[in-house]
């Protein structure tokens, strides 16, 4: 069933920050020119400055910007492009605007609406799991959506118990309930919460498991319909459900297990003609897994994929969509080395994760073999409380785990990142706890050892000198803000 | 950006620094650190809930008001959340640390508010 191929000439990004920087450089080496569909406020970003093309198609928020589907097809179709990735987030699992693409003549970069319908809605996808005997974990995924309703199911499921957006996916809308005490504040928050990060406020819930890892396989299929995966990543240490840090392969699976895994995602994907890239998540309790949910896009730690299996997915699924791109018998069987993905997120550590706003002045990555930076925001621009704090991905690869580890606690204690706060002092406590250097870390990790906000490290006598140094020589410059002339301190230095 | 280095029993300490914003961030030894240019203290806590007077609830992050669960002369106890904002796509539930009656609230549903904005003040 070999299908026209249709060269691509120019692309749109319906996203912004560290990945649309990633597809504008895939399309870079495709040949591909770029039109970056942007909200009012980001324009000062890297991706703005890299893009051929830039449509600004509607203010700050995101429901008149990154989630509205008409002025997104607008930007597109007015920018002069024939396809538009989605990115990950906003509108990258939404049904309704795949098919807004196909309606406009534009190729939607990810599965047919059919596909996102079937697998993506979190409900739909489980009704397919039942049918292909994937072990589910229990709970109520019904369209009755009333509080009081909910509240009796997640009694009956037996606490503790989650809700989740049923459109969503990175941890928005989800909540975990303990007790029936808390429970209805919890659904309608998720509910709230759903519906300004999905447009949807439909929730569903399910049987919390208290000492679960998360392991995930990514899935790909080509143009012509074959699917492989491309082996699993383990993404267990979250935090309020959204991931930290996520390493491929995961150091938990024996070779029985995984392949058991990889063949319920391979089924999965096959059954609702998957198309492109695509993430199969399972939790994973005392040698038993069951199927959590179904990303029918790229996902956040495709990187870590990337780096062990030798694969470009960005590239590979711009091709699929050009039906250019036919898996080859044998090329991804077996995983090379071990890759760690850190996200960086703009918070305060000392301040239990407090969101940090404001514009960047040093962002510093130290290179070298092995580390990856993905980044979208650099000197002088703006990191705004609009949208999600992830403002940066720290990857490394080596040849075993554990020096994996070495390499990113080295490579974190050189990145520099001034004028907000980030988690790196966070990310440097968590690769160093004995739980995740032993590999036997679950989703409970950072509520069980991190609870409380990182503690400052005492300084030595003499880092206290060089402090005392500092102060005194930058308090007598000129505060010249973040927009100091290069120049200016050149001279200085003669 | 500058680059700062000493030397002290045959040790090195190297450290950068740069002024954003009337702020002095200093990375050393693997570590991050804010001062105020004007007073030199240290600055890793902008605002500190639990440092400051639990009878007055500030934002602690710029952000917009979602949800307020409480009314003018509202009794409340220990725990009780009062303000649901969100920032960043996320939310994050404010509560009491103490208990007693509703003063004043300072704040409206789907309200914008910088940093630090008083939203309710708390009365025994």
């Amino acid at each position: 069933m070999r299908t026209e191929q249709k060269k691509i000439q120019r692309l749109a990004i319906a996203n912004r920050g560290e990945v649309a920087v990633r597809i504008i450089k895939a399309c870079q080496e495709l040949g591909i020119e770029t039109v970056l569909l942007h909200s009012e406020v980001d324009v000062q970003s890297r991706a703005y400055r890299m893009a051929t093309k830039t449509i600004c198609i509607g203010g700050a928020s995101t429901a008149e910007s990154y989630l509205n589907i008409r002025a997104n097809i607008h930007g597109a179709l007015a920018g002069g492009a024939q396809a538009i990735h989605p990115g990950f987030g906003f509108l990258s699992e939404n049904a309704d605007f795949a098919e807004a693409c196909v309606q406009a003549g534009l190729i939607f970069v990810g599965p047919s609406p059919e596909s996102i319908r079937a697998l993506g809605d979190k409900v739909n996808c489980k009704e397919l799991a039942k049918v292909l005997g994937i072990p589910l974990v229990p709970g109520y995924e019904g369209e009755n959506q009333e509080v009081v309703f909910l509240v009796a199911q997640a009694e009956k499921i037996g606490f503790p118990v989650i809700v989740k957006a049923a459109a969503g996916g990175g941890g928005r809308g989800m909540k975990l309930i303990n007790s029936l005490e808390e429970a209805k504040e919890l659904i309608e928050s998720a509910q709230r919460e759903s519906q300004a990060a999905f447009g949807s406020s439909k929730v569903f819930l399910e049987k919390y498991l208290d000492r679960a890892k998360h392991i995930e396989f990514q899935i790909f299929a080509d143009s012509i319909g074959q699917v492989i995966h491309l082996m699993d990543r383990e993404c267990s240490v979250q935090r309020r459900h959204q991931k930290i840090i996520e390493e491929a392969l995961s150091p938990s699976l024996t070779h029985a297990i995984r392949s058991r895994m990889a063949e319920c995602a391979v089924n999965i994907a096959k059954k609702a003609n998957y198309k492109g890239a695509g993430t199969v998540e399972f939790l994973f309790q005392d040698n038993e897994f069951y199927l959590l949910e179904v990303n029918t896009r790229l996902q956040v730690e495709h990187p870590v994929t990337e780096e062990v299996m030798g694969i470009d997915l960005v590239k590979a699924q711009i091709l699929t969509a050009q039906n250019d791109f036919v898996l080859t018998q044998d090329r991804y069987r077996t995983a090379h080395g071990h890759s760690i993905e850190c996200r960086v997120y703009a918070e305060n550590s000392y301040l239990g994760g407090m969101p940090s706003t404001g514009v960047l002045g040093t962002v510093s990555f130290p290179e070298g073999p092995g580390r990856r930076f993905e980044y979208g925001f650099e000197k002088n621009d703006t990191i705004t409380a609009h949208y999600d704090p992830m403002i940066a991905k720290v990857i490394v690869w080596d040849e075993t785990r554990e020096k994996a580890i070495k390499k990113m606690q080295q490579v974190l204690s050189e990145t520099v990142i001034f004028g907000v706060h980030t988690n790196i002092p966070y990310l440097q406590a968590i690769l160093s706890h004995p739980e995740f250097i032993l590999g036997k870390m679950t989703t409970r990790f950072i509520e069980t050892y991190f609870k409380d906000p990182i503690k400052v490290r005492e300084l030595s006598s003499m880092e206290l000198k060089m402090i005392e140094q500092i102060k005194k020589e930058m308090t007598h410059l000129k505060p010249t803000g973040a927009n100091e002339n290069p120049w200016s301190s050149y001279w200085r230095g003669l | 950006m500058k680059t700062f280095e000493i030397f002290e029993n045959g040790q090195k300490v190297k450290a950068r620094a740069e002024i954003v914003k009337n702020k002095i961030w200093v990375h050393l030894s693997g570590q991050t650190m804010v001062f105020d240019l004007e007073t030199g203290r240290v600055n890793k806590r902008s605002t500190n809930q639990k440092t400051s007077n639990p009878h007055l609830i500030m934002a602690p992050m710029p952000g917009k008001i979602t949800k307020i669960f409480v009314v003018q002369g509202q009794a409340i106890k220990v725990g009780d959340s009062l303000i649901v904002m969100e920032a960043m796509k996320m939310e994050y539930t404010l509560k009491t640390s103490i208990a007693g009656k509703i003063k004043k609230v300072n704040c409206q549903v789907n309200e914008q508010v910088p940093l630090a904005t008083l939203l309710v003040e708390i009365e025994d």
